[in-house]
């Protein structure tokens, strides 16, 4: 059940690189702002398409020891990779193999598939968006302690966290996103959008070509959001004026004009890079390979667990030389920090409590009170639970 | 409808002794601020048809231009009828005619016959389906004052052939009859196609047509009118029902089953241009139209519906077709110079579900209008060029596609070295967004030393549900209501009571004499 057997182990990156892709001046409507993101070099040899799947639940069979993930999945991507210039962006009907096993229940219905990442052909890779990531942040120190501390349930010390689920908002319930998205206007080389919502980055999302994303464009409805930032697109539907405006009072002639204007771009790119991205953009990583294939790597990510800064999970795709084919992060809000920054913690103090306490540094009792408020109050006995109630920590 | 008055300045000041005199001199006059709402007002009722539009919804525009009617009736009324005469579409003279039966009273009796006479002419200029809906919502809202009584009573004196209507409109005709109540043998009729009995047309309308002869005898009671007979022949006759309009003979064809295909083929001849131009998709081509009787815009709106390779595979037919369109244009705007269009045909000139690419049509109309006029300048050719916003190799194949970069493709119109520049653009920009306002500042400052300014002209086709008005680039800019590409000339006359050259009195003359 521990995933750390299963897959590849985590690794501190850098951070995440977004050279090659240019910041085309961002459109507003209400208070969502969409920033294109353009390739200057044309990607032609990797595609991804969508494949959609209509069923209310997916259960995805993650290892052989039945550990299961379920979720809403409305859909798919579909990597697919040749040589260069052979692969088109397709439209509409494909014949596809129809390769999950779909069950009925009374009120809903649910399909198996197998495994988040499945290499469907030699040249295809089928990957569930933003599930992988989330799956990575679900299973973290998914096998509980390693040493049976006493003050550990038999619960946690048999099954270690057991189950874990956390909640996301899908992107058709967020006010006003189903609306930016249809009066946005896509730009030629256009490869990804930044979604800020209320000037918080709520999502990054890079495609390999520009094809490809005028394919998904409307898939971001289907993608999930951060609650924090459903909350944000009600309460913050005025955005504040943050567009550059050209300054004309240097130029002598039409050519002056045009640099002036070329400036203004120059401007707000470099805002959006080093001050809008700073939640993401610069940020310590901790990657985790999951698939190679053709030279390409495919991680997931989050940002180092920072409880005063906004923290971002994701996956991306990059070529060796460093070239990001595809990137989709999700913000998580500041009780999904705490869970899995307490985790962390515990698993860095070898799950000992006393230990883990005095380096926050907090009381024994006080840091079973946290963890129970983060809930996971279940992985301690409940005497020392009931214990650290009375005192009031 | 409320009475909101302008206080005059001259008691404003008065009211307020105190106010500090440097803002009360930088004020405007009443005489500016209702230039500034007359202008707004005809430029917003050139292009607002309470319709989705790409940025905003059919609600937000009906509410807006709601607001505008009623805050314009309620404020400037004399200027409000003239309005009828400004050139305007057919959906605003609707609703002003609406808006001044609807609140009469607070018409001043002096203002009446002129308020009356114009009403009369502009129901004349509306399209007769326009006129019997506008009847039916009168009705609908209770609207029955004697005004509109006799507006509706000389309405139908004025029919050619009331017969016709009593067939494609049987039930507003009636309903109108009886809102105003009216004796149709009372009233002076010019009907040119007389019944061909007695009141034939009052029991066409208010009896049912399946009634028997009085005396037991089988047949059903006939009319001796041609068309009303074939209206009820077609009850039980296939072949009655294609000499009725289209849009009853259509009911009647599906009551008897008839398939599809054959009901159009034979309906074909009694169709009107308009009506095969709406079916022509759905049809598969298989009505004959004749494009060359559409105006540029229709004509516009019909090509950019067909698939590009169609475009391009029938290219001499579309140019041919679109000369001879412009060819029936009789005025065309007075151009020197030499002249380019910056054009926008970002994403969102391809309008909404219901306007579908009307803004990128009104582009191209004014564009094809444009290349004509300077090609047939009397003298010599003047030099044109188009850009667009996203450059395209043929104009044929134009489309909606990329983003708005307006200041972008207007820089590359001055360095062309044009004097005039049209711009057709819905005034929304985002390549950065409101870069165009800096832009036209610096470039006026800089004019002098690069050897005169251009003329620069914004034509807007969307009426901006949130700012009560036609969007501008730059307010040094004010935008022009574009109603369609034909009448280039005429929105060109507008420009100047916008720009603020014009004024109030001139507007007045220029609305009295009918634009």
């Amino acid at each position: 059940m521990a995933w750390e057997g299963r897959v590849n182990p985590m690794q501190t990156h850098p951070q995440l690189n977004l050279t090659g892709l240019t910041m085309a001046p961002a459109q507003v409507y209400g208070g969502i702002r969409l920033v294109p993101l353009l390739r200057s070099l044309e990607c032609r040899d990797v595609r991804l398409e969508l494949h959609r799947y209509q069923e209310k639940f997916a259960r995805v069979q993650l290892d052989e020891k039945h550990t299961e993930y379920w979720g809403f999945v409305p859909h798919g991507l579909v990597l697919r990779w040749g040589e260069k210039d052979t692969l088109e962006a397709t439209m509409g009907a494909q014949l596809k193999k129809v390769d999950n096993k779909r069950q009925d229940c009374q009120w809903f219905s649910t399909q198996t598939l197998h495994r988040m990442v499945k290499r469907e052909s030699k040249n295809a890779l089928r990957m569930l968006p933003l599930h992988l990531a989330l799956e990575g942040f679900l299973a973290l120190q998914f096998g509980g302690p390693k040493i049976a501390w006493k003050e550990y349930s038999r619960f946690a010390l048999s099954h270690g966290l057991g189950w874990r689920s956390e909640t996301a908002v899908l992107g058709k319930s967020i006010y006003g996103f189903e609306e930016a998205l249809k009066t946005f206007e896509i730009h030629d080389g256009q490869v990804g959008v930044l979604v800020f919502v209320a000037d918080k980055l709520a999502s990054a999302v890079v495609l390999p070509s520009s094809a490809d994303y005028r394919m998904l464009h409307y898939s971001l409805l289907e993608d999930y959001f951060g609650e924090l930032i459903w909350r944000y697109a009600l309460l913050y539907s005025d955005p504040q004026d943050l567009e550059v405006r050209p300054d004309t009072s240097q130029a002598q002639d039409l050519a002056g004009l045009r640099l002036a204007l070329e400036r203004a771009k120059q401007h707000w790119a470099d805002f959006a890079q080093n001050v809008m991205l700073q939640d993401l953009v610069g940020r310590p990583l901790i990657t985790q390979k999951v698939y190679e294939v053709a030279g390409m790597q495919l991680e997931r990510f989050t940002t180092e667990l920072d409880s005063s800064q906004t923290n971002t999970i994701g996956e991306c795709l990059t070529r060796a030389d460093g070239e990001l084919l595809y990137l989709k992060t999700f913000q998580l809000s500041s009780t999904q920090t705490e869970r899995a920054w307490l985790l962390r913690h515990l698993a860095a103090h070898d799950w000992h409590l006393e230990r883990a306490a005095a380096a926050i540094p907090l009381s024994f009792f006080a840091v079973i009170l946290r963890l129970e408020r983060a809930g996971f109050g279940y992985l301690v006995k409940p005497h020392l639970l009931e214990e650290a109630r009375r005192k009031g920590f | 409808m409320g009475e909101i008055k302008i206080v005059p300045l001259e008691l404003f000041l008065t009211l307020l002794p105190s106010y500090p005199l440097t803002l009360l001199k930088t004020m405007p006059t009443t005489e500016t601020i209702t230039r500034e709402d007359i202008a707004l007002f005809i430029n917003a009722c050139c292009v607002a048809t309470a319709q989705t539009e790409f940025y905003s919804s059919a609600l937000e525009q009906r509410v807006s231009l709601e607001f505008l009617h009623e805050y314009i009736c309620g404020n400037y009324r004399e200027l409000y009828a003239h309005a009828l005469n400004a050139g305007i579409n057919h959906f605003n003279m609707q609703e002003i005619v609406f808006g001044l039966l609807s609140s009469g009273k607070y018409c001043p009796d002096g203002l009446r016959p002129s308020e009356n006479e114009l009403i009369r002419v502009g129901l004349q200029k509306l399209p007769p389906q326009r006129v019997w809906k506008l009847f039916e919502r009168l009705r609908k809202t209770g609207v029955n004052n004697r005004r509109t009584r006799a507006t509706i009573r000389t309405f139908i004196a004025s029919r050619k052939d009331l017969a016709f209507d009593a067939v494609k409109y049987r039930h507003k005709l009636r309903s109108s009859l009886m809102h105003a109540h009216i004796n149709l043998e009372k009233i002076h009729s010019s009907n040119t196609v007389p019944m061909r009995e007695k009141g034939e047309l009052e029991r066409f309308l208010f009896e049912p047509i399946k009634i028997r002869k009085k005396g037991g005898n089988k047949d059903y009671a006939a009319f001796k009118t041609p068309l009303l007979e074939q209206f009820r022949t077609a009850h039980y006759s296939q072949e009655a029902l294609y000499h009725l309009p289209y849009s009853i003979a259509e009911v009647f064809a599906a009551k008897h089953g008839i398939p599809r295909e054959q009901f159009l083929a034979k309906i074909a001849p009694r169709m009107t241009e308009r009506e095969k131009l709406r079916l022509q998709e759905k049809s598969g081509g298989r009505l004959e139209l004749d494009p060359t009787r559409l105006s540029l815009t229709e004509l516009c709106v019909y090509l950019l519906s067909m698939p590009l390779e169609e475009r391009f595979g029938r290219r001499l037919e579309i140019e041919h077709w679109l000369k001879k369109s412009c060819g029936m244009i009789k005025t065309f705007p007075t151009l020197s110079g030499k002249i380019a269009c910056v054009l926008d045909n970002s994403y969102s000139s391809s309008g909404s579900s219901q306007k579908k690419n009307r803004p990128l049509a009104l582009a191209w109309a004014v564009h094809i209008l444009i290349r004509e006029s300077t090609a047939q300048n009397t003298v010599h050719a003047l030099p044109y060029r188009a850009f667009w916003t996203s450059p395209i190799v043929d104009d044929l194949l134009v489309h909606a596609r990329g983003q708005s970069c307006i200041t972008e493709r207007f820089l590359d119109a001055l360095e062309w070295g044009a004097t005039t520049v049209i711009i057709v653009s819905d005034g929304v920009e985002n390549d950065p967004a409101r870069a165009f306002e800096p832009i036209l500042a610096g470039y006026r400052r800089i004019a002098e030393s690069l050897g005169g300014c251009a003329n620069v002209i914004h034509l807007n086709p969307i009426f901006d549900a949130e700012l009560l008005e036609v969007r501008c680039l730059a307010p040094e800019l004010p935008a022009l209501g574009l109603r369609d590409g034909e009448n280039l000339a005429f929105t060109l006359e507008f420009a100047r009571f916008c720009g603020g050259v014009g004024t109030l009195e001139e507007l007045c003359a220029w609305l009295g004499k009918g634009g």
